[in-house]
């Protein structure tokens, strides 16, 4: 899923610019609708402040419990 | 793996790396420029968006001045419309301001008394003809002991908000008349019908006839000296890292992330003192609407006395080639609350907000004829101007061979494009003056 790091968010709102599926906004503030977004990562690469960044949802952890 | 190897490195495709490139490769220069980004330009570029041809940040193009006269010199093509003469809206008219004596029109639209007008006007020729303002006050404060008619402070807000992207308080009153004495005005813009881009597409297509690489999508990852010295750049694309031996690097990503691609101990600490101390970005806000029908019959507006909004532009006025046929493009540059509160994203909100509804308030059919396009602030790494006017750094850096060029660099009386592309002009003179010997040859000194 695409995350946004609000602190390196400059707000200029270029990677809404990038989405065909129109689920990046900005009104001040970027936010990304995860129902919306297909992770194409198009918006990565026009974001000019590194902001944007993609993580793989984290699986829950299988590894047996230790005792 | 074969290392490649350049006579001068270019990090960055914005206007200032783009005027170095051309001059260097149209003489000689084995000139390779590295961009991030899909597209060129950076903040002088154009993306489309909902068939509106949106800009990243420059909006007119200064006509008849250094940036037209760059481009013929190096054979490169100036595609820009003029936008004629400039309009100003005052308490609900629309004025025509004359090229001649624009200061003195506007004042006396005012509202002010002709006492206050006659003092302002006489202290600006004063500054201008005999002494200038001392250093360390403000515009601000300096036209308060003349005048403290709000109407004569919201003329000069509009001013230095639209050309030099800071409010009244946070410029000194020297550096604005030397700017008012060596543009001698904001006259002679206009607009590139396909878009901002248009300007750094030109100067991509010297560079390519010249022999120069352009490689989009690379992002530099760092710079490597020996002995205080540029000895070259790691280059990430998506497949693979290429190292690559350069004699001369041109930053055009500003000074804090040369740095960075450095490394901070490679530098001295009153150079980095300098640079913390000076460097603090000029914000902006700017408001890309689409419009069914133009909002007014003009191409550009000035505002003076709104709560944000600065500037209007229709460029489709002379331009229509820049929306979907038979709508018009509205762009809206304001200048934010203050500095300080932008970091706040409450604050961003309501800035964005208050910009709307200063729209609303000017036009009252805006909202039946408007469809926001996108609303951004330009600000920390994507700044309407890397560095205040009068508080840039200089284009040497302390390691050898190693430039910036860019709006954190401007020389004295410059702003915008035009202070860009002066940057890049400079430092490529520079180059050419100290290393004539270095073309093509491609060897470290």
């Amino acid at each position: 899923m695409i995350t946004i790091d609000q602190v390196l968010c400059a707000s200029c709102a270029m990677c809404v610019t990038t989405c065909l599926e129109e689920a990046i906004s900005c009104d001040g503030v970027t936010t990304v609708n995860t129902d919306l977004c297909t992770e194409c990562l198009e918006c990565l690469d026009f974001c000019p402040t590194g902001a944007l960044t993609f993580r793989k949802p984290q699986k829950e952890n299988h590894d047996p419990k230790k005792l | 793996m074969i290392r490649k190897s350049y006579d001068v490195l270019v990090i960055g495709s914005g206007m200032g790396g783009m005027s170095a490139a051309a001059i260097l490769a149209k003489d000689g220069y084995r000139v390779l420029v590295a961009e991030q980004m899909p597209r060129i330009g950076g903040r002088c570029s154009t993306i489309d968006h909902k068939e509106y041809r949106c800009t990243t940040g420059v909006i007119g193009v200064e006509t008849k001045g250094i940036v037209e006269s760059f481009f013929k010199s190096i054979d490169a093509d100036f595609n820009t419309i003029s936008a004629g003469q400039p309009h100003y809206l005052m308490n609900g008219k629309i004025l025509t301001v004359p090229h001649h004596a624009g200061m003195k029109f506007l004042l006396k639209k005012s509202g002010a008394s002709a006492a206050s007008i006659d003092k302002t006007m006489s202290a600006m020729s004063k500054a201008l003809k005999w002494k200038e303002p001392a250093t360390g006050i403000t515009l601000y404060d300096w036209i308060r002991q003349v005048s403290k008619h709000t109407g004569i402070m919201d003329v000069f807000q509009t001013l230095t908000s639209t050309a030099l992207m800071v409010n009244v308080d946070d410029i000194s009153a020297q550096y604005f008349i030397r700017f008012i004495k060596e543009l001698k005005g904001l006259h002679n813009f206009g607009y590139c019908p396909t878009g901002a881009i248009e300007l750094p597409n030109a100067l991509a297509r010297v560079i390519q006839r010249n022999g120069g690489e352009i490689w989009l999508q690379s992002k530099v990852t760092g710079i490597t000296t020996d002995n205080g010295i540029v000895q070259g750049a790691v280059i990430k694309t998506s497949d693979k890292e290429h190292t690559i031996d350069v004699s001369v690097i041109i930053s055009d990503t500003g000074p804090v992330k040369t740095v960075e691609l450095v490394g901070r101990k490679w530098f001295d600490r009153d150079y980095l003192q300098e640079m913390t101390q000076r460097l603090k970005p000029a914000e902006i806000i700017c408001l890309q609407i689409g419009l069914d029908e133009p909002l007014f019959e003009q191409n550009h507006l000035l505002i003076s006395g709104a709560k944000r909004i600065n500037s209007l532009y229709q460029p489709t006025i002379i331009c229509p080639e820049m929306a979907p046929r038979g709508k018009h493009l509205l762009i809206a540059s304001a200048a934010p609350e203050s500095s300080e509160l932008l970091k706040d994203e409450k604050s961003r909100k309501k800035d964005i907000a208050t910009c709307l509804a200063d729209l609303k308030q000017l036009f009252p059919k805006f909202d039946q004829i408007s469809t926001v396009l996108l609303t951004g602030v330009y600000r920390d790494q994507w700044p309407g101007m890397r560095s205040k006017p009068g508080l840039d750094v200089p284009s040497k850096t302390p390691i050898i061979n190693l430039y910036n060029v860019g709006d954190g660099v401007k020389q004295s009386g410059y702003t915008g494009l035009p202070a860009v592309v002066k940057s890049g002009m400079t430092v490529a003179q520079e180059i050419q003056k100290r290393m004539g010997f270095l073309k093509g040859t491609s060897k470290a000194i």
